[in-house]
């Protein structure tokens, strides 16, 4: 029978990090988001610049 | 500038009884999936909503759902409870929600959630499996990849 874990690895999700993040104390795992998060806006950002868009304001 | 955390430490000084929920509990889960929004449950009573004013005063909280982007400081007025409400701040974009779809209202979110220890401060958070519930509620493809996380999370954690 297919567990939860091997489904989640199916559809893309690298249970390697999850682990790695169980590990980690609540704090711990709002700043790795903290900082996920910020370089996702960033690349954002850069992605926008490079196409010659405006910035949200916002 | 996005600073959800900074918005939690807000929100637990405020004196207002509310869950985490969305996202983000799920990262407090250990969810790596990253969201870019602050979703708490709690009870927008005129006087929760007065309390919630003081607290995001110095953010310029607008209504961020409404073309003319009203000001939180000014709308609704004084005295009106509402059942959600969905800002931007100068800390990031905060939904304050009345009802979690699958779980059920603040009383039912309560029950179904855990207390934390974040940022040197006691929250709450939905559980687990409150989360799954109200993922699969929602049902969206996003959401179903989350549910599939969260079992996988629930899954570890029952792991001799």
């Amino acid at each position: 029978m297919s567990t939860a874990i091997e489904e989640a690895k199916r559809a893309g999700i690298d249970m390697s990090l999850v682990e790695t993040s169980l590990r980690y104390s609540y704090d711990k795992r709002a700043e790795q988001h903290q900082a996920a998060l910020e370089l996702a806006l960033e690349l954002e950002r850069i992605g926008r610049q490079l196409r010659g868009e405006a910035q949200p304001t916002d | 500038m996005v600073k959800l955390n900074q918005l939690i430490e807000r929100l637990c000084d405020a004196d207002v009884d509310f869950v985490i929920v969305g996202g983000f509990a799920g990262v407090l889960h250990g969810s790596t999936l990253v969201t870019r929004d602050l979703e708490v449950c709690t009870v927008l009573s005129s006087e929760n909503i007065a309390k919630l004013r003081d607290t995001f005063r110095d953010l310029q909280p607008k209504h961020r759902f409404t073309t003319q982007k009203f000001s939180f400081l000014d709308n609704p007025e004084p005295g009106v409870a509402l059942n959600n409400l969905y800002l931007e701040t100068d800390l990031g974009p905060v939904d304050l929600l009345g009802t979690i779809k699958g779980v059920g209202e603040f009383e039912a979110v309560r029950a179904a959630s855990i207390e934390v220890e974040l940022f040197g401060r006691r929250c709450r958070v939905l559980s687990v499996d409150g989360l799954i519930r109200a993922k699969q509620a929602m049902g969206r493809d996003k959401d179903l990849i989350a549910v599939k996380e969260l079992r996988a999370i629930q899954e570890a954690h029952a792991k001799p």
